[in-house]
């Protein structure tokens, strides 16, 4: 391949690069319709109550006022929605679960007509006694977030692993998993059990939950900022008993979402209003109201580890208990995924795991980057040192001892891990400076965030058309949420084509056109639907190879494609006058398309080998000030393997967009619940990392190993770089100061309470 | 029905004259009467930074100034930036380090970094932090960004306009 | 803004057949607070595109602005403060904008006195340079206040009238023994002394800061919100203004007669109790307090 066409790896700009510096990138907040209306909700004051009496008649007849709803506006709708479990109205039916909950909505013709109408809306409520914690959920006095399950399924799992549906009140699920023999506990020289606690942050993604929904001549047709539109347009479907293909969802640009814009959000609301007020309804939240729709999971672990006396893993049994919030959410499937991790990149003879969705009556927790794997790599990790420590061990050298090798099998059943843990280990050891000398106050930790990657059992289609002067588009239902995936994708197929990546465009998202895809998340486009776009691009390369050998009378094989040339005996054939020639002046196109699901396994204990594994390797050197107990992070390297980079400055992007979200939530961020009121709602009160928050020292190493099922070798990037950095700094405090957190944040106050009790004991 | 406020601006170098209620809030009237919806809101409180534009050259939150605080003002939007097709030198630096992700942020952090090259045409780090820290990205983790304010300030000195 | 209180809705059945305002005002009294500081649990979040309109009044007198307060006028300056509470749904019929009012944004130096306008901004405060000849230490700190963006924006007045406890200028101004100008609704200015429980209604005008030879000032700022400390220090003694630690700004004087350790410690053991909330508990702030007071009188101490 001449080098003028490489593409994967290039020093070339993002393809979004043009419209986002000069703010011609359009997002759905800036989706704009004819006669639009603005839509607005009234939330419960209360976190648990029924609604006895609401009554929005005032309300819809007030000036501007198009359409006032509430829970007697249902018609004949399935009013619920979720993702296993269909928990969650439209708007509250019987009761409000949180503070927060929907109850009522508007449309009008300004934002300021919409917000006077609810004003007028009546509603008395019936306060419960709520619960807004894990413990207080589980209490045998506790009151029942639902009285009667919602409707939902278990999905099927293979060798080893389980779910099940309400094994006790508010636990809305429970998932285990159990590989080896429990008598391995038994052969191991020392049992440590110790207990984490996980914090809970908002996603503050910048553009808001937003949507803009048109129903006309039986259609429904939406806007959304939302990350799986296929799923979206599903649920859609069977909560409005409307045909799918009646259903039409345009993505464009999405303004971040960090896993919080999954499935309905703002749309039933917004496609309720937009039907009864036979006009198009823009529905756009507040941050405000973001943090009271999603969050992360909060979580209490519980690790019983067995170890030989030289440091061989031998047995782990872990309980989790997940904050999952007033509605199931996918709740579920973060307690796969925690219940799945959390024994992280080792070798174990006997794992015994289990997690719970505890519902609470506080803000519905969701997907958040990582999710699972952020509150299993803080605990295991966490531990992992502690352990270390117990055994007189160097944590660097424990891990070693256990590492996982290149090819070698997570579990019994499951796929080989396709990165060399220790030689990325080793890296971020070097990076750091590990076993220097330190001055007094000072110390170093590291940590391996760990993830699976690539999704569950997760299929993706693509297409790829080529135009007669060799435009290529990319179609394919992977959103760009900023983690870079329109420039990996044009890439990959322009190094496919060898073309320059120009020449390569990405076709908008429109669930009509545009092949399936599960969802944009689980660090899974480049290693799913990259396998699916590489085979659909060869695909149409196979087909323009045919087309051309059938013109020049010779066998494809004896072409290859070039500049949007044929090659033959090493003389170029231009393609586009032989398609003009063939099919006449206005030319043709040539369509491949290309599939990929993994391989449907009963052995593999999520029903398919998982594609990939993500690797987050994370090292911390801290200055504990031992007088005030502030965690100063002086240096801070964090490492992925991205298999082959096909955008350098994409993945470290990633990497260290994910490292920052890790440190704020090592040292500060977390959404500070006072009983189930959130008092740090939103911007002026939740403080998020900023510029002034860098370490002095900061970087994000790609590796590029080559291992990766993806294109050239690729792997998933922007999930792993965040799962080590809270356990990094805690193990760095406990090599500074010599105590040891086990809650995060890790504040001040926190570790000066923890040192000074560690001074009063000696 | 409150009474109509008469306001005379330049934005983004032309003349304009306006009749606005009082609290309209610029941000409205840049992107709904404007149809300039490059400034974005994003935490809607004066905080997060991504409404920013520049009033007189200095960086201001739009969802948090009222369109007749700007009379007589000269207004800078993201839309101002490019001249004749040709990106500002701190557009530039921005697409060449790759200096965003969901670029959310982005047109509120060009502006920022353009009101603090002017005011510092070669700042050190400590400096770019600091005025960086205005603003909020929740993607990048700032460090690409603080790259391509270095970068942008070296463009600017190589052919300064 | 206001210190939003917690709102439980604590036990079921005691506000059965209530409209959802009545149960909110009930448990707000409940949980002991005055209706007056209690802000109602949201059920609306409204953006800044639905800002109940308001009548406008520009004024270029500082009495025009001070007699509107008879009316029920509320000022508007940076709009640091006003605008959130405007977008939280605080009906406002009346605003009298502060911005063109030439009175309010001078600076003047005389007979020992440094006089600065409440509508002087962050910016100037830092970099103005009859403030930063006379009072070098505080322009100093003054650089590092919020960001850019409300550096340009905020006044010094809107600061101190906001009465937030996270806010800088009122310990800052504590320790340096200030007063403050006011203009009454009746045309008279009256002077006190910011350390003062109550200050006269009016409209700030300006603010008057003593300029005392020797005179140190320093604020550590890098603990907020848990708390703030603003030291002047000079011959005769030390003033230390403690902020965010509690509901006002607390003001204490003591001599410089000891070491730095044993000065902070006594500090330190006599405050009364600082609050404790989500942000910290009071006993963390009260070594806090003794720990920074400490480094501070290091820091300040003759060489």
């Amino acid at each position: 391949m001449s080098a003028s066409v490489r593409a994967v790896g290039a020093a070339l700009p993002r393809v979004d690069a043009d419209p986002k510096v000069t703010g011609a990138a359009r997002y759905t907040v800036d989706v704009a319709l004819p006669r639009m209306l603005h839509a607005k909700v009234l939330r419960s004051p209360h976190a648990h109550a029924r609604v006895a009496h609401i009554d929005a008649r005032t309300a819809a007849v007030m000036p501007g006022v198009a359409a006032a709803i509430t829970r007697d506006d249902f018609m004949d709708l399935n009013p619920t929605y979720g993702y296993f479990i269909k928990d969650q109205p439209l708007l509250a039916i019987d009761k409000v679960r949180y503070i927060g909950d929907m109850v009522a909505a508007v449309a009008a013709e300004t934002e300021a007509q919409a917000v006077r109408a609810l004003e007028a809306i009546e509603v008395r409520y019936e306060p419960l006694p709520a619960v807004a914690s894990i413990e207080a959920a589980l209490a045998a006095d506790a009151p029942a977030l639902f009285e009667t399950p919602a409707p939902g399924v278990v999905p099927a799992y293979g060798t080893g692993a389980s779910g099940c549906r309400d094994p006790a009140r508010n636990v809305c699920y429970r998932f285990c998993y159990t590989t080896g023999d429990p008598a391995a506990f038994a052969r191991a020289d020392h049992v440590f059990a110790d207990e984490f606690r996980f914090s809970r942050m908002q996603h503050y993604h910048l553009e808001p939950f937003v949507t803009l929904a048109r129903v006309e001549g039986g259609q429904i047709e939406l806007w959304s900022s939302c990350q799986n539109p296929f799923a979206l347009r599903k649920e859609l479907a069977r909560v409005f008993r409307h045909p799918e293909q009646n259903i039409r969802v345009h993505v464009p640009f999405i303004g971040a979402g960090y896993g919080a814009k999954n499935n309905c959000k703002t749309e039933p609301v917004a496609v309720l209003l937009a039907k009864i007020a036979c006009r198009p309804v823009r529905f756009c939240m507040t941050q405000e109201e973001s943090f009271l729709t999603q969050s992360q999971h909060a979580a209490i672990l519980r690790l019983e580890t067995g170890v030989s006396r030289d440091g061989r893993f031998i047995a782990r049994r872990s309980e989790i208990l997940l904050d999952a919030g007033a509605y199931s959410d996918a709740s579920p499937l973060v307690a796969e995924k925690a219940g799945y991790r959390i024994n992280g990149p080792y070798r174990w003879e006997h794992i015994d795991s289990r997690c719970d969705c505890v519902m609470t009556n506080t803000t519905p927790a969701g997907p958040f980057r990582g999710f699972g794997g952020t509150q299993a790599s803080w605990a295991s990790e966490s531990q992992v040192d502690m352990i270390a420590r117990r055994l007189g061990m160097d944590p660097v050298a424990l891990r070693t001892k256990n590492l996982l090798n290149l090819g070698e099998a997570y579990v019994p059943g499951e796929s080989g891990i396709d990165s060399d843990l220790a030689a990325g280990l080793d890296l971020v050891c070097r990076e750091i400076g590990y076993g220097r000398e330190k001055r007094k106050g000072r110390g170093i930790g590291v940590a391996i965030g760990f993830k699976d990657s690539g999704g569950v059992n997760k299929p993706a289609e693509a297409q790829v058309k080529a135009t007669t002067t060799g435009g290529i588009i990319v179609n394919c239902g992977t959103v760009e949420l900023g983690q870079g995936i329109q420039t990996a994708f044009t890439r990959i197929v322009a190094e496919l084509f060898a073309c320059a990546s120009e020449r390569v465009s990405y076709a908008p998202i429109n669930t009509d056109v545009t092949p399936f895809d599960q969802g944009t998340n689980a660090s899974s486009a480049i290693v799913v639907m990259g396998q699916a776009l590489e085979r659909a691009a060869r695909d149409c390369i196979a087909r323009i190879l045919d087309f051309a050998a059938a013109q020049l009378k010779c066998c494809p094989a004896e072409l290859r494609l070039e500049n949007w040339s044929v090659i033959k005996d090493n003389q170029p054939h231009p393609l586009a006058p032989l398609i003009m020639r063939h099919f006449g002046g206005t030319g043709f196109e040539f369509v491949g398309r290309g599939f990929f699901k993994p391989e449907t396994d009963h052995h593999a204990p999520l029903e398919a080998k998982c594609v990939s594994w993500e690797i987050g390797w994370g090292a911390a050197e801290v200055e504990v000030d031992e007088e005030t107990g502030r965690v100063n992070v002086l240096k801070l390297v964090v490492s992925g393997d991205a298999g082959r980079a096909i955008s350098k400055d994409v993945c470290r992007g990633q990497d260290e967009g994910a490292a920052m979200m890790g440190l704020g939530q090592a040292l500060f961020e977390t959404m500070r619940y006072e009983g189930p009121e959130l008092v740090n709602i939103a911007a002026a009160k939740y403080r998020v990392p900023l510029a002034s928050d860098l370490p002095e020292t900061f970087r994000a190493v790609t590796q590029e190993q080559g291992h990766g099922p993806g294109p050239f070798g690729a792997k998933g990037m922007g999930e792993a770089g965040m799962l080590p950095v809270a356990a990094a700094v805690a193990n760095a405090i406990e090599d500074a100061v010599g105590v040891r957190i086990t809650s995060l944040p890790l504040s001040p106050e926190k570790v000066l309470d923890a040192i000074e009790a560690k001074r009063s004991k000696s | 029905m409150t009474d109509s406020i008469a306001i005379a601006l330049t934005l983004n170098g032309s003349a304009l004259r306006a009749s606005v209620a009082p609290e309209l809030m610029l941000a409205d009237f840049l992107r709904d009467q404007c149809g300039l919806t490059g400034t974005k809101i994003g935490c809607d409180q004066a905080t997060c930074g991504a409404c920013t534009v520049l009033m007189d050259g200095v960086p201001a939150a739009s969802c948090a100034t009222f369109a007749w605080q700007v009379d007589g003002a000269a207004v800078t939007t993201i839309e101002g930036l490019a001249a004749n097709g040709a990106l500002d030198p701190v557009q530039e630096a921005f697409k060449a380090k790759s200096a965003f992700q969901c670029g959310y942020c982005t047109p509120g952090m060009i502006l920022l970094a353009k009101a603090l090259l002017a005011a510092n045409p070669a700042p050190d780090r400590a400096t770019i932090r600091d005025w960086l820290s205005a603003n909020v990205c929740r993607c990048t983790g700032y460090q690409m960004i603080v790259e391509a304010v270095e970068d942008a300030a070296r463009r600017r000195r190589e052919a300064p306009r | 803004m206001w210190d939003r209180s917690v709102v439980h809705a604590k036990s079921a059945g005691r506000f059965a057949n209530q409209t959802a305002a009545e149960a909110i005002s009930r448990a707000s009294l409940d949980a002991g607070a005055s209706p007056g500081k209690m802000a109602a649990m949201q059920t609306i979040y409204g953006s800044h595109s639905a800002i109940a309109p308001f009548q406008l009044f520009r004024p270029a007198r500082i009495e025009d602005a001070a007699a509107a307060l008879a009316d029920g006028a509320v000022y508007l300056a940076g709009g640091v403060d006003l605008v959130p509470a405007l977008r939280a749904g605080r009906k406002v019929e009346r605003i009298v904008s502060l911005s063109g009012i030439a009175a309010l944004k001078t600076i003047e130096r005389r007979d020992g006195v440094l006089r600065v306008g409440a509508g002087v901004t962050y910016a100037r405060l830092a970099a103005d340079p009859t403030i930063t000849a006379a009072l070098p230490d505080l322009a100093a700190v003054w650089r590092g206040v919020a960001n850019v963006r409300v550096r340009h924006a905020a006044t010094i007045g809107g600061n101190l009238m906001a009465r937030n406890a996270q806010y800088d200028l009122l310990p800052a101004l504590l320790a340096l023994d200030a007063t403050l100008v006011i203009a009454r609704p009746d045309g008279r200015f009256e002077r006190v002394g910011v350390e003062s429980a109550a200050w006269p209604e009016g409209l700030l005008a300006s603010i008057e800061i003593p300029l005392v030879p020797e005179r140190r000032f320093v604020m550590e700022r890098g603990f907020k919100p848990v708390i703030s400390l603003a030291v002047s220090a000079e011959a005769r003694g030390a003033r230390v203004a403690i902020g965010c630690a509690y509901e006002r700004a607390l003001l204490r004087t003591f001599a410089l007669d000891g070491a730095p350790e044993a000065l902070a410690a006594t500090f330190a053991c006599d405050l009364p109790e600082p609050k404790s909330d989500w942000v910290a508990r009071g006993a963390y702030r009260r070594k806090l307090a003794q720990v920074l007071l400490a480094r501070q009188l290091r820091a300040l101490a003759p060489r």
